[in-house]
């Protein structure tokens, strides 16, 4: 409802469904939102009515169906989806987090990690989303391991890892914010002798992977 | 902001007998020895399955003491599998006849049998029992009759850590899948061995582990636990991180009490108390203070070298359980992995800095 909430407010977070992204205790911080802005990997709050209370969630899918736009919403360690949820019910879109008297904005290249690994499947990203994904080496939270040819992508905020193959290593030191797709795409061309299809399919594979860790299953070990 | 406060209880590991026909040196139990005994019926822990599956439960490792010295075996194999639960098992295949393994291929149970030597004279000394090795191989023959693919656990120690070759060669030969090589920790009994020198040093098990992870690989696929620290990234993109689920797990204990996971068999700090009563399944598993703790504080308590390293938030601390035993802290840095950083055999690439 345009107008009636203008300012951001804070939530903390209760419960565990959000992990590892968001742990109880978190302060978030809302910011109201148009529910056509909403994108899948936003995290939403949300209250259902008569329900039990606000839900923080993050956005998996966006439905467009006879009865209007619904939102499919799911707690990142939740094995399933909440019911669909209206938009006229959404509080706000959750922009940052505030720790140690200071608000950390989340990044949008964030979002797509957890919603890759929290679900393990592919997300699909606009062109405009996989530019802003470039921005993810010049974010200077991100550690960058080099192991041999491959890596490990770290991001401290979260304890959450992506493993980069070779040419995954190789296409993130890239992402300078000096090589734009084109310098890349040609960049890859010649060090793998491939094809420019090619080459510009391996880096599209790449920022698509970027959002679907490929770890974050659970195993039994003992 | 949830509206559930607990994680789906996703596995339970049941210890189904407090029993073992065999006396292992190197147990981390300590069932009593025999056959008779020391279980509960299984219309007595039914409706603890039941319960815990409201609570989201898909997954029900079998194991104990020995779980084939229940005797209903063969029918809780059956219910849990009607349940459409997957089912696990862990045996010393020393009673494992042709029923025995055709029941387990009809639940589609996933099955480690337990062989730790290439020979009967090191297995049975490290077993306590004579003739568990010949037991081992009859068992392992059933299975492979009955069509049944399994995994191989071998249990790494100074005496057999030579023969690992031997051992994917027997394992080959019985038509395991895989076979498992777990060092001994000193827990349980075998403390005795590790104060008799008889266990493997940090040095000595990443010095195997590397040696292995250099040989061609074999028809049979050799899993070896260690740290997900100390696995190269090849190693972790094949075989997984190897680590505990332990926020989704509770242990069934065999007198049907809950404990964390088997170690509340022996640990009077992590036995939960019964599951028995109607509606304790819900209590202990959404209000045991230990639960909560654990759920509140991994991965972001984890102390010691754990809290500076790269797989915290996936590796948890690799096995509290142990951490507790060793440690007396649940949330204590795993033994192993203190030792390599202080023998300065830990990655440094692989420790960071966690903000929270």
């Amino acid at each position: 409802m345009p107008g009636e909430r203008t300012t951001d407010e804070m939530v903390v977070v209760r419960g565990h469904s959000m992990r590892p992204a968001f742990r109880a205790g978190d302060v978030l911080v809302v910011t109201p939102v148009e529910a056509g802005e909403l994108r899948p990997g936003n995290v939403i709050v949300y209250r259902r009515p008569g329900g039990a209370g606000e839900v923080v969630h993050r956005v998996v899918a966006i439905r467009e169906g006879d009865g209007g736009r619904a939102l499919i919403t799911q707690g990142d360690s939740w094995p399933a989806p909440d019911e669909p949820v209206r938009p006229g019910w959404v509080i706000g879109r959750v922009t940052g987090r505030y720790r140690d008297r200071r608000v950390r904005r989340l990044w949008r290249a964030e979002e797509l990690f957890w919603l890759g690994a929290a679900r393990g499947r592919r997300a699909v990203m606009s062109r405009e989303e996989r530019e802003r994904m470039a921005a993810l080496a010049a974010n200077p939270e991100i550690v960058f391991r080099p192991e041999g040819d491959e890596a490990i992508l770290f991001n401290p905020d979260t304890g959450g890892i992506m493993l980069l193959n070779e040419t995954g290593a190789f296409i993130y030191q890239l992402l300078d914010g000096e090589h734009d797709e084109e310098g890349i795409v040609a960049r890859l061309m010649d060090a793998y002798e491939v094809g420019r299809e090619e080459a510009a399919a391996d880096l599209a594979g790449f920022l698509e992977r970027l959002a679907a860790a490929g770890l974050a299953g659970e195993a039994h070990g003992c | 902001m949830s509206e559930r406060e607990a994680p789906p209880l996703r596995v339970i590991y049941w210890y189904l007998t407090g029993g073992c026909n065999l006396r292992c040196r190197h147990c981390w139990i300590d069932p009593a020895f025999g056959e008779g005994g020391r279980h509960r019926p299984w219309a007595a822990l039914r409706p603890v399955i039941e319960e815990a599956r409201t609570l989201g439960l898909v997954e029900v490792k079998l194991t104990g003491g020995e779980p084939l010295l229940h005797p209903e075996f063969g029918r809780i194999l059956a219910d849990l599998q009607a349940m459409g639960l997957t089912i696990r098992v862990e045996t010393n295949g020393t009673l494992l006849g042709t029923a025995e393994a055709r029941a387990l291929r009809a639940a589609g149970a996933d099955v480690s049998l337990s062989i730790d030597a290439p020979s009967a004279t090191l297995h049975d000394d490290l077993r306590g029992v004579p003739g568990a090795f010949e037991g081992a191989l009859r068992g392992a023959r059933h299975l492979r009759a009955a069509g049944l693919p399994f995994q191989m656990i071998a249990c790494l120690y100074r005496a057999n850590a030579g023969l690992v070759g031997e051992l994917a060669d027997l394992a080959a030969g019985l038509g395991a899948c895989s076979v498992k090589l777990n060092p001994i920790t000193g827990d349980g009994r075998s403390g005795a061995m590790a104060a008799g020198g008889e266990l493997l040093t940090v040095a000595e098990v990443l010095a195997l582990y590397r040696q292995l992870a250099g040989r061609a690989e074999g028809p049979v696929r050799i899993l070896f636990d260690v740290p997900p620290a100390f696995k190269p990234l090849s190693a972790i993109r094949r075989d997984g991180l190897g680590t505990c689920g332990i926020l989704t797990i509770l242990g069934l204990l065999h007198d049907g009490r809950a404990g964390l996971c088997g170690i509340g068999e022996h640990v009077p700090a992590l036995d939960f108390g019964s599951l028995l009563a109607p509606g304790a399944v819900r209590r202990v598993w959404e209000g045991n203070e230990t639960l909560l703790a654990l759920r509140r504080d991994l991965p972001g308590r984890l102390g010691g070298v754990c809290g500076r390293c790269l797989w915290r938030n996936y590796c948890l601390g690799k096995c509290v359980a142990h951490n507790f035993t060793q440690a007396g802290d649940l949330l204590a840095g795993h033994p192993f992995c203190e030792e390599a950083l202080a023998a300065g055999l830990f990655p440094a690439g692989r420790l960071v800095e966690h903000r929270f």
